[in-house]
């Protein structure tokens, strides 16, 4: 995977009225709500810190926390298998499916499986795999990819969802929201009825008491996960607290950050298959922790912050960035701020370059994290890589021309002789340059993508050290 | 006592007016003002785009030239969350200049921090007739904490009235390289901007970091506006 | 199989961590094992609450109900819950198939409400899941109910009046579905049931000796007001998968 079309696919989203407009109500309901939300905290905004701490505490714990958790989980029944790359995850869940005689399954929306490519698999190895989330099964329809992480069909109009329902699901087209969710409702309803399957992600799980959890609002992940026999949950092997009062703190955190919500629709606990004498709940419960490069941005402690992230999308919801390119454009699981970071991490950070430097470091996705997380620090971090190369992380000097401009650069700066000497051939050269008498309309080689929607100021014919420096003389001759 | 002016290398060769602006301000404040005439940039440009060895060598030059004054002043919020944030990054293995750089963030200042949090002074005497928005700068902003002092010293500028924008503190989209190696997303960015700062009613744009204003003047300009692109010093100094 | 994968799996984290051989901690080492003064303070507090505090918690609740869309009904006793329960199903229609339909938990607070003999006079089936033994078809059966019905009653285990919360462990006879296939949640507490915040659920679940005893069970569920979904356009809708409207009921006798 490459990101060489994230330039391409940036104007194509930034030249689609409807998408901006989806991204603007987008970043003001959300992003907004969640920044004012976190202000109404009893705690204040700081608790985002705590919740730091807390997610910080329970990476450092890792091998403990999830030997705890896996050894209640089997002491409840439920199975628990490790994959260590995307294949095994994936060939996990087909065996599983294969031995309980499953032929078609509901899904909850999971960036991870998004991550490892599970839906094509399952398809391709037979079995029906339906997407449950209403924007996650608009996008399935339209055999699309999600563009946000909690809002995944934020890219289409209802007009367009309207077209979508009218010749996939047959029904008359109508552009109205309540009437397009009440024909999903009814034709997700029997596959949640009929499923061999359910499938769901986690959100956190709590070492304490041996739980996965799931939040969504819709329902769909509490169908999925009580109506089929069988529960298949994958776990980033990061997405996990210490106790109870961890999971308090991050449960509001998370809601807050997602949702912008006091608490999140339905949050369910999940320990091990339905116990005896139930009515109700699988009889089988496979849970897949899957690292797949996860243990290797664990090992950087550079990077081991990154894996504190409880995947809400609230760094979307306020980056400048992504409010104008929308999620597409990053062509991974992982868009905005977060998968800036963690794309590059996971699938290579010269493959995910354009991740890495294309955005402008306004530093608005660090407040906007329920958890606080530095995420300009690890951009800043990535570029460096990139302009300087890292043996730890295969990368290779991006642009030996541009390294050398600035190697240059750096010692022009010590000599102001020089440098004066330099400033005043540009000066000299920018008089060929069109524009005004001010300003400069048209500048040479990589300036030329400056000019193409901007003037610039022409240079000063005397900088400003220049005039101190002479009007200090004229003062001393005085 | 004396002001040391860092004046931050865009302004030294496109706007030198600012910087004759922040002089003549402090002299209006009665207060003594020196400048080192071989600064040249505090290395955030390289900085931001990776080059870390490069940046380091503009920094340890910075800190040579600066590390005598009594207090340093710069119209850049963003050269001085360099100098206080990521100077002790660039030296974090390197006992030596870790000092320096430790010490010189201490006493490096943006000029409406240094104006109202340090000396104390919320009012200049400047006199500006016009309709002024503020645009809070990501590093200012985020990086510095500051985002009311340059407010108060607008508000206690003559004649001038200020008129908040809707999403002041969105980024303009400059990001230093971003602006030419992502040139449409970063004038989608500040298009953005452009259409808060007319519809604030605005006649002149302001701002405490010259590369903000650089991008968006230059859009501005582009588009035929008459809104004026003003940094603050040079309202102050009016 | 899982064995071996396990140990490589975890290997290669304690490497990431840089964590030599002798280190061996085990979870009770990370987590807080003992109540602090504060756990304690709030234990007493909820233990301590008395009515007048109870329909103070109540007043919060019927707030956040506005905020959360739930629709909050206080009454004196199991009979005038009965008389409420009546006319929710008077005045709704069926949505998943011709004949009203309801679901109820085999609960004690249910079952006083006889919604058999209340639900008569409207000739509307109340079904209750088996419970122990459980029928070799009964959960079938029960389910079979349960996708038909316009109405699931339950109980919960605690409701917090901050947001509305109603949170349930899955226990026989109080399946999970009836709470969720059915389009119309009611849910019957009483007033003492109510905590202030997930603070206090949290709390009580750590450090209160039968809420240790039983542990969290296989399945723990918190509901905070009924389906919803902004997924087209950013527009809220209620009534996604689960059910489309919530009723919580509070008995104040």
């Amino acid at each position: 995977m490459n990101t060489s079309n994230y330039q391409t696919r940036a104007i194509t989203a930034i030249e689609d009225p409807i998408l901006q407009a989806a991204l603007t109500n987008l970043q003001q309901r959300l992003g907004q709500g969640a920044a004012d939300g976190y202000q109404r905290f009893p705690e204040g905004p700081e608790l985002r810190l705590k919740g730091h701490d807390i997610r910080m505490n329970a990476i450092d714990h890792l091998d403990i926390l999830l030997s705890a958790l896996v050894d209640k989980i089997e002491q409840n029944g439920g199975h628990v298998h490790f994959a260590p790359d995307a294949r095994t995850a994936v060939d996990q869940c087909i065996a599983i499916a294969r031995r309980h005689d499953v032929s078609m399954a509901v899904k909850g929306k999971s960036m991870l499986t998004e991550e490892i490519g599970l839906n094509p698999a399952l398809e391709a190895a037979g079995i029906e795999t339906v997407e449950t989330d209403l924007g996650e099964y608009i996008v399935q329809l339209a055999g699309e990819t999600p563009s946000h992480i909690i809002a995944p069909a934020i890219h289409k109009s209802r007009e367009a969802v309207g077209r979508l329902f009218r010749d996939k699901l047959g029904i008359p087209y109508t552009d109205d929201p309540p009437t397009l969710t009440l024909a999903a409702r009814q034709a997700l309803r029997k596959k949640f009825l009929q499923a061999d399957m359910g499938i769901s992600g986690c959100n956190l799980a709590c070492a304490e008491t041996g739980h996965i959890t799931t939040l969504s609002n819709e329902g769909n992940i509490r169908m999925a996960t009580t109506l089929p026999r069988v529960h298949v949950a994958f776990m980033g092997m990061e997405r996990i607290v210490a106790d109870l009062a961890d999971h308090d703190i991050l449960l509001r955190l998370l809601s807050m950050g997602a949702a912008a919500q006091d608490m999140a629709g339905y949050v369910s606990y999940i320990g091990g298959p339905a116990e005896k004498g139930r009515t109700d709940g699988p009889d089988a419960f496979h849970l897949i922790i899957v690292d797949n490069g996860r243990s290797r941005i664990l090992a950087d402690s550079d990077f081991r912050e990154i894996l504190c992230c409880i995947r809400c999308g609230a760094c979307l919801n306020m980056c400048p960035v992504y409010g104008k390119i929308g999620g597409h454009a990053y062509a991974s699981a992982y868009s905005g701020p977060v998968g800036a970071v963690v794309t590059p991490l996971l699938t290579g950070i010269n493959q995910a370059s354009d991740l890495c430097l294309g955005e402008s470091l306004c530093g608005a996705c660090m407040p906007a994290c329920p958890v606080n997380i530095n995420l300009p620090r690890m951009l800043l971090l990535l570029r460096a890589k990139l302009a300087e190369g890292d043996a730890s992380w295969n990368v290779k000097i991006q642009s030996r021309a541009e390294q050398a401009a600035f190697t240059a650069w750096s010692y022009l700066l010590r000599n102001r002789f020089l440098y004066d000497l330099f400033l005043k051939g540009a000066y000299l050269g920018q008089r060929f340059l069109p524009g005004t008498h001010t300003m400069i309309r048209r500048l040479p080689f990589a300036g030329k993508d400056w000019t193409r929607g901007r003037d610039l100021k022409r240079l000063a014919g005397r900088s400003f050290i220049q005039r101190y420096r002479s009007e200090n003389q004229r003062r001393k001759i005085k | 006592m004396r002001v040391t002016l860092f004046v931050q290398c865009l302004v030294d060769s496109l706007y030198p007016e600012v910087g004759e602006a922040m002089v003549a301000l402090f002299n209006r404040l009665g207060i003594s003002v020196r400048v080192p005439t071989n600064q040249t940039c505090c290395g955030q440009p390289a900085f931001n785009a990776g080059h870390r060895k490069a940046a380091g060598r503009a920094a340890k030059r910075f800190i040579t030239i600066f590390e005598d004054a009594e207090v340093i002043v710069c119209p850049s919020g963003s050269c001085v969350a360099m100098v206080r944030h990521h100077y002790p990054e660039l030296f974090a293995n390197d006992q030596k200049w870790l000092g320096r750089a430790a010490r010189i963030g201490r006493k490096t200042f943006e000029l409406s921090q240094y104006l109202v949090d340090v000396l104390g002074i919320d009012d200049v005497g400047a006199c500006y007739p016009g309709k002024v928005t503020y645009h809070d700068s990501c590093h200012l902003l985020r990086g510095l904490g500051v985002a009311e002092q340059p407010r108060r010293l607008i508000r206690n500028i003559r004649r001038a009235e200020l008129v908040e924008m809707n999403a002041s503190d969105r980024c303009c989209g400059f990001g230093g390289t971003f602006a030419v190696k992502y040139p449409d997303i970063s004038v989608a960015m500040v298009d953005e901007k452009i259409d808060n700062i007319i519809a604030s009613g605005a006649d002149t744009v302001t701002g405490c970091d010259i590369s903000c204003l650089m991008n968006i003047q230059g859009r501005l300009s582009r588009i035929g506006s008459p809104v004026k692109t003003l940094h603050l010093a040079q309202l102050l100094a009016g | 199989m899982s064995t071996s994968g396990r140990v490589e799996f975890i290997e290669n984290i304690r490497k990431a961590l840089d964590r030599n051989d002798s280190f061996q901690r085990s979870l009770d080492d990370v987590i807080q094992k003992e109540p602090d003064t504060d756990d304690l303070r709030l234990l007493e507090t909820i233990a301590g609450r008395d009515t007048t505090a109870g329909l103070a918690l109540l007043d919060q609740l019927m707030e956040a109900g506005k905020r959360e869309n739930v629709n909050v009904l206080t009454v004196m006793d199991a009979a005038a819950a009965g008389a409420a329960i009546v006319e929710i199903a008077a005045e709704k229609n069926a949505e998943w198939g011709d004949r009203k339909v309801v679901v109820a938990w085999d609960h004690p607070l249910v079952k006083r409400i006889a919604l058999s003999t209340c639900l008569a006079s409207l000739d509307i089936p109340v079904y209750f899941p088996d419970v122990d033994p459980v029928a070799a078809d009964g959960q079938a059966t029960f389910r079979r109910y349960a996708e038909e019905a316009f109405i699931g009653v339950t109980s919960a285990d605690y409701c917090i009046a901050q947001t509305a919360t109603l949170t349930m462990k899955s226990r026989p006879g109080q399946p999970r579905c009836a709470s969720l296939l059915p389009s119309i949640h009611i849910a019957v507490i009483r007033l003492d049931q109510m905590l202030t915040t997930l603070k206090e659920l949290y709390t009580l679940l750590k450090w209160n000796p039968a809420e240790q005893a039983e542990c969290i069970t296989r399945c723990m569920t918190f509901i905070t007001g009924p389906s919803k979904t902004a997924d087209i356009e950013a527009t809220l809708v209620h009534g996604a998968h689960g059910p489309r409207e919530l009723f919580i009921i509070v008995l104040t006798g």
